[in-house]
């Protein structure tokens, strides 16, 4: 019996195991393919000529400060170099200013010494507390509201429109929790942007994530012009900045403290590129290992200027309207640098074709549907099989 | 192919006959080494109860609740506010030396509570028992919080009477004035997401039972108290500040809540890391240090000598929790906050000569309650099952609860051979086989062995009630004589009970020790999760003697035999302070160790002595 | 020792003959867990499928293939040469060999006075000695064999007329216009108190619009404000104060400024007056080599127009806009308005007497309009077909089977109308998108939550495998012992 049993036993186990990694490797499978497809020819400044931000908290209570406080920094960044409110979409899953707790009444502050309040005026938090949830955050995303939903709840871009979506809060593998009782799934993010990628709702989307194995929640993307960063590869923790022995908590993450101390020295018309801001990245630092993908995105990052994601407008024309107005284009002087210079072979993009046919991943997706069902068909015969002898 | 395939076809043949088999094999060969069986499940739970305070059993404590932070804030509690502390113990002191009464000291209380802004008022108790009436007056006051609903609230409370020697007498000035000084200072931060509640409690532990009974409306027949005044929210935590001295040298943690409850370890490595941290005040567990002068052999190798001074060190501590545990006692005024689940736990200042006051003590309060404050829900249920072995070393449930659960298993084993066994007896009257292979089948009668055993609870519930009677408090040592003469003689009614045919039916003394040993160790199981003091307490104490009881077949041997049982069952009847303490713990606080040893503890041990008395 | 187990010898119950293992009853049991499970899967079914109606995607595909065709026929008038007609087709022809996406969707046909009228647009071109003067349909130009050339290329800039799509704001059939004086601070004096706003729409807004108003609707608001600093310091000039060209990309300061009231979700073009602080002044806009440039007005693209107005030296305190200023400031407005909204410029040597526009230019822009509404439909639609099939967890309900198929009806009434009305052309684009854009954000289309494969089996597995697998072994094997005593019964039968 038990001789009979042992191969048994062996083929179950190898049949799960099959079953359950059968997706595995066909992600990655669809995204290399994409890579290959989707690359597209680098044209060296931005299309844009409106930018958005999409802010995100997604957790609440008073522990949680540090990741409010991420958000409302990048807010107060954003803003400062010119990102209209009326473009940007804040979501706080809890008002930490407000809290009982907060020894300093309607302010949240992102250092320990308190020397900035995040919270001061001219705060437009657009989605709060419980109102922060996946769904909405997928609404705003998708443009799928319903007609009740006011202009400043909305994502209003277009084709010529650069987003800055930026996400905190507690994560896991390919997981952002979101208030504690719910999650989105890289593939949920994923999916979103292909969506407005579909709806021609973006030119090009900076991806900002800072949670722990940030870096898995844009593993899964497959739209083009999409430039992703992340604070802590799979399985390793993001960790927290400092704490203020007033307020009794951690007031901002490591990842976020960096980013935002560097963009600091950055103004509405600083040259500075994403490549810059990448390679001001240091894992001794920020104690785990920032990631960047750059594989979906159109043009080299060392052309690629900061202000075109977080800045406002790009170009204006100058002239009594439409005869004889001379363009103002403030990028005029970076084009004709030398784009060969890489300065991090890590982001190094493959630009090498200019192919925009994006397969519809629907024969793998059956295919690995086929297989893992089978795995799991094959397993419940035999495990029947055994049950049954006995 | 063809073997393998034939093989197959045997097997298929009759499989159930093949399982039955299998099983009628594993049974034997169990039953064959039962008693090796036994014998080990009781030598591996003894020698687990013993390497508890072992310092490789245990692991590090940690924080597991993510909101709590402790020590992340800066503390301003100045010498200014310890100015006010000692002008309070002055004026404090000077009631204590006019010998005020319970009603003027609460009305002093209240009235300083009020000078401060604060809701003050006051609650008159009587308790009344068969020892005679308890009674007081409690005053507490109500800072709300600033900004929430006060909905939850947090109790800052010191008892009047100190825990030193559980309530010899020893004042809690101290305490009492950190908690006013501590209401004039906190009423200046806006931050408290809960009200605070500060309560200074009469006597020692009956003032806050009757505050606590009133709080939740939970009021017990044998007390009088008034109605609060002021309302609260839900409590969740507590702190009980207990400063004797003049001066402390190491704070002390006591967690033991009444009916062997405990709090939230969290709350408790919160403190210690705030005190050690914070304050920098070492943390003891108890009020007793670790004596680095203990003496150990020469002839063992000194590598070992840290270990075993830990080990003594520690051995302590868990002896001291099973002390309080197993009794249900309580170690402080906290522990009656546990019966309506509040986590609270009293901070001991060790007399001392220094160097901390209350410059230290009111630093580590506020930054304890800056960490209380931030709890969003109730503290995680999983950390409720633990022993402190050192302030930073604890015993998780998995690596103690085993050992009491061992020697129920193996006190099952027993029990449930013991009864299989009656059943059959070797059928000797055919004497020409040798062999004792033969066996003939008897019966069990069931129902005289279980009337035994109920007429030994209700014997048990005749003795509680006996001694709840204000008669036997009255005349305790003529009266417990008197108990002990008829509760030893009426089990001897037993000797009247006939000798049986032992062929047709199976003998009432190995049916008694059956069921007595099953009983006993469903009893034990059932303890380990509620109350592990307890379980291991009578692990220890009905393990071994009710496995060894036996029957004999001459009087003396039988009367012999019996004599231990009854002093076991019943000796607790002569430690008369422990018994008066343990019926007022029972009327007073509703402790519920004086009934459970009177209609558990000893009708079983009474069981195993009627087992030696009761014919073969 | 006893034995411990049941001695021979000694009877046992025969299973069989227990209540509950009856072969009937047991049988019976088994059975009755398989109709529960049986039954419960239409509702299983039911309760776990996803409202996924199935949407017209061949329609889809087949009419995404169509592309929109506007006929368009230019008659010459008062020529003496017959063949010009001919000469110019093919001049045009060639024109459009050159640049065809330029031409895309439009079918030029150039025809004699007296041929047959033919559907589609007719445009004249009037032989005339005169400088080339564009009226509603017409265009007088001098028609010779020499500047048969230039009236070509005359003609490819009044039909085709090159957009910048980086500037024009997206189509949508309504507007809001938002107009705001600015004052940087009124605190320092001088300020500007007020305007003429409604004259100077009706003046100067009013012509265009209602011209437009077959292309889109307009609700203006207008606002005055009295402290609106810029986020930036302007460079100290000799004589007054410069803008650079890159401080000109952040001078909306929208932290400060609020510009447009959000009452409804209509697109917005903001028309703002810019009055520099008293201590300001001249502000002027510096070009890229830092010399003041004359123009005082620029342009966001998509956005709106900005007008930087400097009241002269001797204006009094706190008065209102000087009309001279109001008028020369609105003209701007105006064709800052034009271009925002991509109404085309006539060829640089063509004249006008038209009041605002010409036919030419509106049909242009209508064409232009509906060929890329036309487009946007057709993609919406295609990637909602896409999406669907690709989201497998995409609801579809009805309403948005609906919008797809009345989007498809108006691509199709707008094929119908392309050769007769270019006016309904028009509003049969903007239907078909906007119902295409209502069905792909229609609310109820929000994939849920992604829920990975893997995870599926791990919750469903351990749930139903472990019920599962000795459920169906005890159904074969009690068929089986069915089945060996029918054969039994029926052996001992035929003995």
């Amino acid at each position: 019996m038990l001789v009979v049993s042992f191969p048994h036993l062996l083929l179950f186990l190898f049949s799960w195991t099959w079953g359950i990694l059968a997706t595995t490797p066909s992600h990655e499978e669809i995204v290399g393919e994409f890579f290959n497809q989707n690359a597209h020819a680098g044209s060296s400044t931005s299309n844009h000529t409106n930018n958005w931000a999409v802010l995100v908290c997604s957790s609440r209570y008073w522990f949680n400060y540090r990741h409010m406080a991420n958000a409302l920094g990048m807010y107060r960044t954003v803003k400062r170099l010119g990102i209209p409110d009326s473009n940007i979409i804040l979501m706080l899953a809890d008002d930490a200013a407000c809290n009982s707790r907060n020894r300093f009444p309607g302010s949240v502050y992102a250092n320990p010494g308190r020397g900035l309040d995040l919270y001061g005026d001219n705060i437009e938090v657009d989605y709060r507390g419980y109102e922060v949830t996946v769904e909405n955050f997928i609404r705003v995303l998708t443009g799928r509201m319903e007609p009740s939903v006011p202009r400043s709840k909305r994502l209003l871009t277009d084709a010529r429109s650069n987003i800055f979506v930026y996400m905190t809060g507690h994560g896991g593998n390919e997981f952002l929790k979101f208030q504690d009782n719910e999650e989105i799934s890289a593939f949920d993010i994923a999916d979103a942007f292909e969506q407005m990628w579909q709806k021609k709702r973006y030119n090009e989307i900076l991806f900002m994530i800072d949670t722990c194995q940030a870096n898995t929640m844009y593993s899964k993307f497959y739209s083009p012009n999409i430039l992703a960063t992340g604070s802590a590869k799979l399985d390793q923790n993001s960790y927290s900045y400092e704490n203020d022995n007033d307020i009794g908590v951690s007031v901002i993450d490591r990842f976020t403290h960096y980013i935002l101390e560097y963009m600091e020295q950055i103004n509405k018309t600083s040259h500075e590129s994403m490549a810059d801001l990448f390679a001001s990245y240091d894992p001794a630092k920020i104690h785990s290992d920032p990631g960047v993908r750059a594989d979906l995105f159109g043009r080299p990052l060392n052309e690629v200027r900061i202000t075109d994601f977080f800045g406002g407008v790009s170009q204006v024309e100058v002239g009594n309207g439409g005869d004889g107005e001379a363009r103002a284009s403030p990028s005029g002087t970076t084009e004709e640098e030398n784009s060969s210079s890489e300065e991090r072979p890590a982001v190094a993009v493959n630009a090498s074709q200019a192919q925009q046919k994006v397969a519809p991943p629907s024969r793998p997706a059956k295919w690995r549907m086929t297989r893992a069902w089978g795995g799991v068909l094959l397993l419940g015969v035999l495990v029947g099989w055994v049950g049954f002898k006995r | 192919m063809n073997a393998l395939r034939a093989r197959l076809r045997a097997q298929r043949a009759d499989p159930n006959i093949v399982r039955i088999h299998r099983k009628q094999a594993l049974v034997a060969v169990l039953t064959r080494r039962l008693h090796i069986i036994k014998i080990t499940l009781f030598l591996v739970g003894y020698l687990w109860m013993a390497a508890i305070p072992s310092p490789r059993l245990g692991r590090g404590t940690y924080i597991d609740e993510n909101a709590l932070g402790p020590g992340q804030v800066n503390t301003y509690w100045n010498w200014g506010d310890v100015a006010n502390a000692d002008r309070y113990l002055e004026q404090l002191e000077g009631l204590r030396d006019n010998n005020a009464t319970s009603e003027e000291r609460a009305d002093f209380l209240m009235t300083e509570f009020l000078k401060l802004g604060i809701p003050a008022s006051t609650q008159n108790y009587v308790f009344t028992s068969s020892a005679g009436n308890v009674q007081g007056t409690n005053a507490y006051a109500v800072l709300s919080s600033p900004r929430t609903s006060g909905t939850e609230a947090m109790v800052i409370s010191a008892s009047w009477i100190s825990r030193t020697g559980e309530g010899d007498g020893t004042l809690n000035l101290r305490g009492v004035s950190t908690v006013l000084a501590l209401a004039n200072f906190l009423k200046k931060y806006s931050l408290w997401a809960k009200d605070l509640v500060f309560v200074i409690s009469d006597n020692y532990v009956d003032g806050m039972q009757a505050w606590l009974s009133a709080y939740h409306g939970a009021i017990q027949s044998n007390l009088q108290a008034d109605e609060l005044e002021l309302a609260s929210g839900v409590i969740w935590t507590a702190l009980n500040i207990d400063y004797p001295g003049h001066s402390f040298s190491h704070l002390g943690i006591f967690h033991e809540g009444i009916n062997g409850r405990l709090p939230n370890q969290d709350l408790l490595n919160s403190f210690q890391q705030i005190s050690k941290w914070t304050g920098g005040v070492p943390v003891l567990v108890y009020d007793h240090q670790d004596s680095p002068q203990t003496d150990i052999p020469s002839w063992i190798p000194s590598a070992y000598h840290e270990e075993i001074r830990a080990y003594a060190y520690q051995s302590k501590n868990v002896l001291r929790h099973l002390g309080y545990q197993a009794r249900g006692r309580g170690s402080g005024v906290h522990g009656l906050f546990h019966q309506f689940r509040i986590d609270a736990f009293t901070m001991f200042g060790l007399p001392a000569t220094g160097p901390h006051g209350f410059h230290a003590i009111g630093r580590i309060v506020e930054s304890t309650l800056r960490t209380t404050n931030n709890l969003l829900e109730r503290l995680h249920a999983s950390f409720f099952f633990y022993i402190l072995t050192t302030p930073e070393r604890f015993l998780k449930i998995g690596s103690f609860l085993p050992s009491a659960v061992l020697i129920s298993v193996a006190m099952m084993f027993g029990g449930l051979r013991i009864w299989s066994d009656c059943a059959w007896i070797p059928d000797l009257s055919d004497k020409k086989e040798a062999g004792p292979d033969k066996w003939i089948q008897r019966s069990r009668p069931v129902i005289p062995v279980l009337g035994i055993m109920l007429s030994t609870y209700m014997l048990g519930v005749v003795l509680f009630s006996a001694i709840t009677t204000s008669w036997f408090i009255n005349n305790q040592t003529v009266a417990s004589t008197l108990l002990l003469i008829v509760v030893s003689t009426i089990p001897l009614c037993a000797l009247l009970i006939p000798s049986q045919d032992a062929s047709r039916a199976a003998p009432i003394s190995q049916l008694l020790k059956a069921l007595n040993l099953c009983f006993a160790s469903t009893v034990i199981s059932i303890i380990t999760v509620v109350n592990f003091s307890l379980a291991m307490s009578l692990a220890i104490l009905l393990g071994i003697p009710l496995s060894i009881s036996s029957p004999s077949k001459t009087l003396s041997l039988r009367l012999a035999k019996f004599a231990p049982y009854i002093g076991l069952a019943l000796g607790w009847i002569c430690a008369s302070d422990e018994l008066r303490k343990a019926l007022w713990d029972w009327e007073i606080l509703g402790v519920w160790f004086a009934p459970f040893v009177c209609i558990v503890y000893t009708p079983l041990v009474l069981q195993a002595g009627l087992v030696c008395l009761l014919p073969l | 020792m006893p034995p411990h187990v049941h001695p021979e010898g000694t009877t046992l119950r025969d299973p069989s003959k227990l209540f509950y293992q009856l072969d009937f009853n047991r049988r019976l049991i088994i059975a009755s867990y398989w109709v529960v499970i049986i039954a419960a899967i239409p509702l299983w079914w039911h309760f776990t499928s996803i409202e996924r109606l199935s949407l017209p995607t061949s329609q889809v595909h087949s009419q995404a293939a169509n592309q929109l065709r506007f006929p368009v026929q230019i008659q010459l008038e008062n020529i003496q040469d017959a063949s010009l007609p001919a000469s110019l087709q093919q001049l045009l022809d060639d024109r459009i060999q050159r640049s065809p996406q330029a031409w895309k969707g439009l079918d030029v046909r150039v025809r004699n006075q007296n041929d047959a009228n033919k559907p589609g647009d007719l445009f004249t071109v009037t032989a005339n000695d005169n400088i080339p003067l564009a009226s509603q349909r017409d265009l007088m130009y001098p028609i010779r064999p020499g500047t048969l050339s230039m009236l070509a290329d005359a003609l490819s800039i009044l039909l085709v007329p090159p957009t910048d799509t980086h500037r024009v704001a997206q189509y949508s059939p309504r507007y809001r216009l938002a107009f705001t004086l600015l004052n940087e601070d009124a605190a320092a004096g001088k300020s500007i108190s007020g305007w003429d706003i409604s004259g100077a729409i009706s003046r100067h807004l009013s012509p265009i619009l209602n011209g437009l108003s077959v292309l889109h609707n307009f609700t203006i608001e207008s606002q005055v404000q009295f402290h609106a600093p810029l986020a930036f310091s302007p460079l100290s000039l000799p004589d007054g104060y410069g803008i650079t060209p890159e401080d000109l990309t952040v001078f909306v300061n929208s932290a400060e400024w609020s510009l447009s009231s959000s009452v409804s979700n209509d697109p917005v073009l903001h028309f703002v007056i810019f009055i520099p602080s008293a201590s300001r002044r001249p502000l002027q806009i510096l070009d890229s080599r830092g010399s003041p440039s004359p123009s005082s007005a620029f342009l966001l693209p998509q956005w709106g127009g900005i007008i930087i107005y400097n009241p002269p030296p001797e204006q009094e305190s706190h008065a209102p806009l000087p009309q001279s200023a109001l008028n020369s400031i609105f003209s701007t407005f105006a064709t800052q308005l034009l271009a925002l909204l991509g109404v085309p410029n006539l060829p640089p040597d063509v004249q006008t007497d038209a009041p605002v526009l010409t036919g030419w230019q509106l049909d242009a822009l209508l064409r232009r309009r509906a060929l890329e509404n036309a487009e946007g439909a057709q993609d919406t639609l295609k990637s909602i077909v896409k999406l669907v099939d690709q989201i497998e967890n995409m609801p579809v309900g009805q309403d948005v089977k609906g919008d797809v198929q009345d989007s498809l009806t108006a691509l199709d009434q707008m094929y119908a109308y392309s050769s007769t009305s270019l006016n309904s052309t028009l509003h049969q684009s903007a239907d078909a998108l906007t119902l295409a854009s209502r069905a792909f954000f229609n609310p109820g289309m929000l994939a849920l939550l992604y829920f990975p494969a893997e995870h599926k089996y791990a919750v469903y597995t351990p749930l139903f495998a472990s019920a599962m697998i000795p459920m169906i072994a005890t159904a074969v094997r009690e068929i089986r012992a069915w089945r060996k005593q029918r054969r039994e019964a029926a052996s001992a039968a035929a003995q």
